[in-house]
């Protein structure tokens, strides 16, 4: 599968390479991040969908002792209004 | 931007400056920044990140047409990225994550992601850039996200494959290391990993391939609010779960050494003794391990700098106290031999670590276990650590293991041939330097060891 994805990357990065042809640097961070949102769109889905088949299948590991919070952060002002 | 009296790291967003008056930071807003400030103000966005401890608190002094002047709550002591261990740098990451996330929920995007916008304070790592928030445009693609790989998950990926020395590289590169150097020092199978693919090679690839065209003729690509939540929460997730490979130099330290149980509980009551008689506010312990000595104190204090050379035994520090939820402790790593050095703009950008503690000043410093190490490793002069330890501290605890002592033999017996030129390395030699620059207060051997406590007051 890493391959596939290898080749998808230099593929699309070759077909945008003909249209960008100049750019400042800092652009080229900023329209890359179209293809590292697809390619973050399928990691995220590929996680959710084997963690559902771990659940389902209750093989999934158990929540470590984890120091670090989770991603959200909680929106203390809305709830107290 | 000609700002009088601006703090001299602060040049470079034109939003507005840091000053500090009377010891206190303060920050000015220019009117450009006015429209975004109050939006943030007047939402409760500010007041929310505040409260959750993520945002360096601060109040508003002062409003006028010219600027608004707010007043930042005042970090004791700060730590630069190149002294973070690798899960302090981990959630340095983290939280830019997560406040961009929010950000970009609540309308905003932060507009830049450089790691010198993160401090440590109460245990927790703390956003300390007010104006870093700008308003989101909608399908603009996160205009900080290149800074952020050159600033975080380049040097955390750098960590993973060659250990947490990789860390340091932000002292040398200032505004984050470059994407092409981040790529060419990877492994060639990280290519075959999507995420590692798609942030670092490719980008590197992109940059390289067009780093000359000043053209300008293309256009930011569009990008949806969710395509970029998706690249957030993928980037949170590689770095939540990203570990080092390597063993520790000192992991386990106290259970090699050659203390007996006995010897151990009885350096703990001298240092306590000693500790209780003055009653500092701040220390630090120079060599400090993962903390073991500073918990045992009796006596509470405001800040306790805990640093050490080894990043796991720093690791296990920060792990240790956020469990414990212990707000007093600062861990960091330091190479006491090599200490960081002032670096930036004028070389005054970011404050050498000597600068700093002198500033911080702690009361006591404790040097348990580490003379030895500096001597016969380092091949120190005991002139020249006793002239480094008389510059910051009114008071000092340190520890001296005898020529007999097993550690003692283990690095002398390393020199080899040139053990001979270590025999300066003794008790008579180590006071008669010590006290050019100290008064001997207490002196205790401790029980059950080659190991002799001394408390010293400088000479005024």
């Amino acid at each position: 599968m890493y391959f596939t994805f290898s080749f998808l990357f230099s593929y699309i990065y070759k077909k945008s390479n003909m249209t960008l042809l100049y750019f400042d640097p800092g652009l080229g961070a900023m329209i890359i991040q179209t293809i590292i949102a697809a390619v973050a769109g399928v990691i995220l889905f590929s996680k959710n969908l084997m963690h559902k088949i771990k659940v389902f299948l209750g093989i999934g590991k158990p929540i470590e002792d984890d120091v670090f919070d989770d991603i959200d952060i909680k929106d203390s002002d809305k709830e107290n209004n | 931007m000609n700002a009088k009296n601006a703090h001299a790291s602060s040049f470079r967003d034109p939003s507005g400056y840091i000053f500090v008056e009377d010891g206190k930071i303060n920050r000015v807003i220019n009117p450009i920044y006015f429209e975004q400030y109050k939006a943030l103000r007047d939402s409760g966005f500010y007041q929310n990140l505040i409260k959750n401890d993520l945002l360096i608190a601060h109040k508003e002094i002062s409003s006028s047409e010219d600027n608004v002047v707010i007043q930042a709550e005042k970090i004791p002591f700060i730590t630069y990225p190149y002294e973070w261990s690798f899960n302090m740098y981990k959630e340095a990451a983290l939280l830019i994550l997560r406040l961009q996330k929010y950000s970009l929920e609540h309308g905003f995007s932060l507009k830049d992601a450089t790691a010198f916008n993160i401090a440590f304070h109460k245990s927790k790592a703390i956003f300390i850039d007010t104006l870093s928030f700008d308003f989101y445009e909608e399908d603009s693609p996160w205009r900080a996200y290149k800074q952020f790989i050159m600033h975080f998950f380049g040097p955390l990926v750098l960590a993973h494959y060659h250990g947490a020395q990789q860390l340091k590289l932000l002292s040398n590169f200032i505004d984050g290391i470059p994407v092409k150097m981040i790529s060419s020092m990877l492994p060639l199978k990280t290519k075959l990993s999507p995420l590692l693919y798609s942030n670092i090679h490719l980008l590197a690839k992109l940059e390289d391939k067009h780093n000359e065209d000043y053209k300008g003729e293309a256009k930011a690509g569009k990008l949806t609010k969710k395509g970029q939540l998706n690249i957030i929460e993928s980037l949170y997730g590689y770095i939540k779960k990203l570990e080092l490979k390597e063993a520790s130099e000192w992991g386990n330290y106290y259970d090699k050494i050659n203390y007996s149980d006995e010897a151990f509980v009885e350096k703990s009551r001298i240092i306590n003794d000693w500790v209780n008689t003055l009653q500092p506010k701040s220390l630090i312990d120079i060599g400090g391990n993962d903390g073991t000595f500073v918990r045992k104190l009796e006596q509470s204090v405001e800040t306790a700098l805990v640093c050490d050379i080894d990043n796991n035994a720093i690791d296990f520090n920060h792990k240790t106290m956020k469990l414990a939820k212990e707000d007093y402790m600062l861990p960091f790593v330091l190479d006491v031999l090599n200490p960081s050095a002032a670096i930036g703009l004028n070389n005054t950008e970011r404050d050498s670590f000597l600068d700093r503690v002198k500033a911080f000043a702690p009361d006591i410093t404790l040097a348990l276990a580490v003379i030895h190490h500096m001597s016969l490793s380092g091949n120190v002069p005991f002139d020249r650590s006793a002239e480094f330890f008389a510059t910051f501290s009114e008071h000092l605890i340190i520890e001296f293991p005898k020529r007999e002592d097993s550690w003692v033999k283990r690095l002398l017996k390393n020199k080899m041939d040139f053990k001979d030129h270590f025999g300066f390395y003794n008790l008579v030699e180590f006071k008669n330097s010590y006290q050019k620059y100290f008064n001997i207060l207490e002196e205790e051997v401790v029980a059950d060891s080659e190991r002799i406590l001394f408390l010293m007051e400088v000479k005024q």
